[in-house]
């Protein structure tokens, strides 16, 4: 059990669920309207602009004063600068390299563009820990405002490249979905007044499990938190059968914090009237979570 | 609730283990060379650790034909050394939080050359390990670590993170004991991008010195054991009395001038310790050597210490700038800065900076009575932490 949460806005950058090949890439908006310098949109790779056009709409209301934090999670941070400082490395035989994309790299980079074009000097911080690294942020996120913050940004960004793509497709990653990729972010409260919906337990697993054990680990879950299996949205992103659940990496593919997703579809459902949403999340059956979000 | 130290494990260009760095911190003894172990162009000391990954899995007893990145093969042995130290027996319940800032690079490298004009081309076994949480999840498994286990990366601050993340942990009673600390390996990726930043010292770096010309990056690994006084099985070195971190909020890559993020760790870590400026008795810096880190922290220590700045100094002449491990590494330091009453010298050292003009501590010492050592992280993104440690009363 936690101590409760409440999510009082919302901004995904996400698939619309058709693949291009084996990948499900990400609707992008019109980034201009929200990240207005131009040497800036040109200089940031799909990964940033992502991450800093969706935090930056999520903070839209909220003073850079009353922002107790920003925590980020990614799986494999900013892959195309990555590749593409890597690429320059080899090409130019480590002379005379543009620091640019190494700057850009780093996976704490939108967190830190975040804090900078919003003037936040606020905890800062990102959590890299494959399938696990939002709910690592989340447990973050929690323990913040059990300490007294308020208004922590919490998001999680990932994207596809050619690269990224080809190595799944080579182990075998995307027999079963499309390689993903998204970027939302939430804004997190500690009280109730304004928000669309409470974040209410959240719960992790490392290593191979059964469909007995996670069938067990769920119902254990929703029953410690007293939720009524016949009032409940299930989004899952695991191959367990669960009862009527609707598959969410089937819009958004599969990548490390395909989770944040599932959470932004979440608030959208309690949006539309679900009293419950359980996102149950497995990755390669190494890490699994369960996340149970209510309505107000 | 006391969050208390109870082991310490390192590896680094200075020693295989907690005594050998220590004998080399009392000498005097730098631990930097040019690079040996990897192929680069670039002609800069660097404080790399003297065995090859080969040595390294003879050593850790690893088959020689897994392939493990640098990063997991370094981790490894300080965790060890940490949990030994603390004398864990149990290990099911223990959290693990690791921080890295370049996860298993050195590998995709490697699988980045045949991979670059051929896509089918590469191993894959040589990439798989790219991710930050590769290392954290291969030294859990190794030891059985069954409580929460994570990796945080906010660049050159990675370490002091996971610090006060795992203290928050047992203060939030979600863990009794966290093993925390960070881990980087040298490798072309960070070399040539500090280089392309021209920030990379050819001579051995010169913190707080006017003629300081930029850093050394190093390699290694550095683990502390956190626990809370029901799970402690021996008596610990100390107490983590503080932590903050904050934003500079000023530039992706520089530091402000007035040291803004800075002043904000430094001071929020003293006073959510209820700790004096006049208390400090040590400061471990982050002290990298380029001209606007050592501006920038230097200012903020003058902005909070005036003219009593304590004993202060940088280690990363001795060990290179060890990226997202430099807090686990000197949080091991720092621990040992109150167990042994110990302050470390900032080598190469001749002349102060005319903006704050401080003189850091230049010769080993040891038998003082060491209360309490701030200590020191700052990263790319505008990352700063600082963690202050307190002997147990």
């Amino acid at each position: 059990m936690i101590t409760p949460v409440y999510i009082r806005s919302t901004a995904s950058i996400h698939s619309d669920g058709q693949a291009q090949g084996n990948a499900k890439r990400a609707v992008e908006p019109d980034y201009k309207e929200v990240i207005t310098d131009a040497g800036l949109r040109r200089r940031m790779s799909r990964a940033v602009k992502m991450g800093v056009y969706s935090a930056l709409t999520c903070l839209a209301d909220t003073s850079s004063d009353s922002v107790g934090g920003i925590i980020t999670a990614t799986g494999l941070g900013c892959l195309a600068d990555t590749e593409k400082f890597m690429k320059s490395i080899v090409d130019n035989n480590e002379q005379l390299l543009t620091p640019t994309p190494f700057i850009q790299s780093t996976f704490n980079t939108i967190g830190g563009q975040v804090a900078l074009l919003r003037k936040i000097h606020a905890y800062n911080v990102t959590y890299v820990h494959r399938a696990l690294s939002v709910e690592s942020a989340l447990i973050d996120a929690v323990m913040h405002i059990a300490e007294g913050a308020d208004n922590i940004l919490l998001g999680a960004v990932d994207e596809i490249t050619e690269s990224s793509v080809d190595i799944q497709q080579r182990m075998g990653m995307l027999r079963n979905n499309a390689a993903g990729e998204g970027s939302q972010f939430f804004l997190l409260s500690r009280n109730s007044n304004g928000c669309v919906a409470q974040i209410t337990d959240i719960s992790t697993r490392r290593g191979a499990i059964t469909q007995t054990d996670f069938a067990t680990w769920v119902d254990s879950f929703l029953s410690n938190n007293n939720v009524d299996k016949t009032d409940l949205v299930v989004l899952n992103g695991s191959k367990q059968v669960l009862t009527n659940a609707i598959d969410f990496k089937n819009q958004c593919g599969e990548y490390f914090t395909a989770v944040a997703f599932a959470l932004w579809q979440a608030v959208e459902q309690i949006k539309s009237g679900a009293r419950n949403v359980l996102i149950a999340n497995s990755f390669q059956n190494t890490n699994h979570s369960l996340i149970l979000i209510k309505a107000l | 609730m006391d969050v208390f130290v109870s082991g310490v494990g390192v590896v680094s260009a200075i020693g295989f283990n907690v005594a050998e760095n220590m004998q080399s911190l009392a000498s005097g003894k730098a631990g930097l060379r040019k690079p040996q172990n990897f192929a680069t162009t670039l002609n800069v000391p660097v404080g790399e650790i003297c065995s090859t990954n080969q040595q390294l899995k003879q050593l850790l007893g690893l088959p020689q034909q897994q392939t493990i990145s640098r990063t997991a093969l370094l981790a490894l042995p300080a965790v060890v050394e940490a949990v030994a130290d603390a004398q864990l027996t149990n290990l099911s319940n223990v959290a693990f939080i690791s921080a890295t800032s370049v996860g298993g690079m050195d590998l995709t490298e490697t699988f980045y050359n045949d991979f670059k004009d051929n896509h089918n081309q590469g191993r894959l076994r040589m990439v798989a390990q790219h991710d930050c949480g590769a290392s954290t999840e291969f030294v859990a498994n190794k030891l059985g670590f069954g409580g929460m286990v994570t990796t945080i990366s906010t660049a050159c601050s990675s370490g002091g993170n996971s610090i006060a993340t795992g203290a928050r942990l047992i203060k939030h009673g979600l863990a009794d004991t966290v093993v925390v600390g960070g881990v980087d390996p040298l490798c072309r990726f960070t070399m040539n991008g500090f280089n392309s930043l021209k920030i990379l010292d050819s001579e051995h770096c010169r913190p707080f010195d006017a003629t300081r010309a930029g850093l050394n990056l190093g390699e290694g690994a550095g683990f502390i054991i956190l626990q809370n006084e029901k799970a402690l099985r021996r008596a610990p070195y100390c107490k983590v009395s503080g932590y903050a971190n904050a934003n500079d909020a000023f530039h992706q890559t520089g530091s402000s001038a007035d040291g803004t993020g800075s002043f904000l760790s430094m001071s929020g870590a003293m006073q959510m310790a209820g700790v004096e400026a006049s208390q400090i008795s040590y400061i471990n810096t982050h002290g990298t050597g380029t001209g606007g880190n050592d501006l920038s922290e230097g200012t903020a220590i003058r902005r909070i210490f005036g003219d009593n700045v304590p004993a202060f100094s940088s280690v990363k002449p001795f060990i290179g700038h060890t990226l997202g491990a430099s807090e686990g590494i000197e949080a091991v330091y720092s621990v040992l800065s109150i167990a042994k009453g110990a302050v470390y010298p900032n080598l190469n050292f001749t002349t102060p900076m005319p903006e704050t003009n401080l003189v850091p501590q230049t010769k080993y010492v040891s038998g003082q009575t060491i209360k309490h050592v701030l200590s020191n992280a700052f990263g790319f993104g505008g990352n700063d932490s600082s963690v202050l440690f307190s002997a147990v009363e």
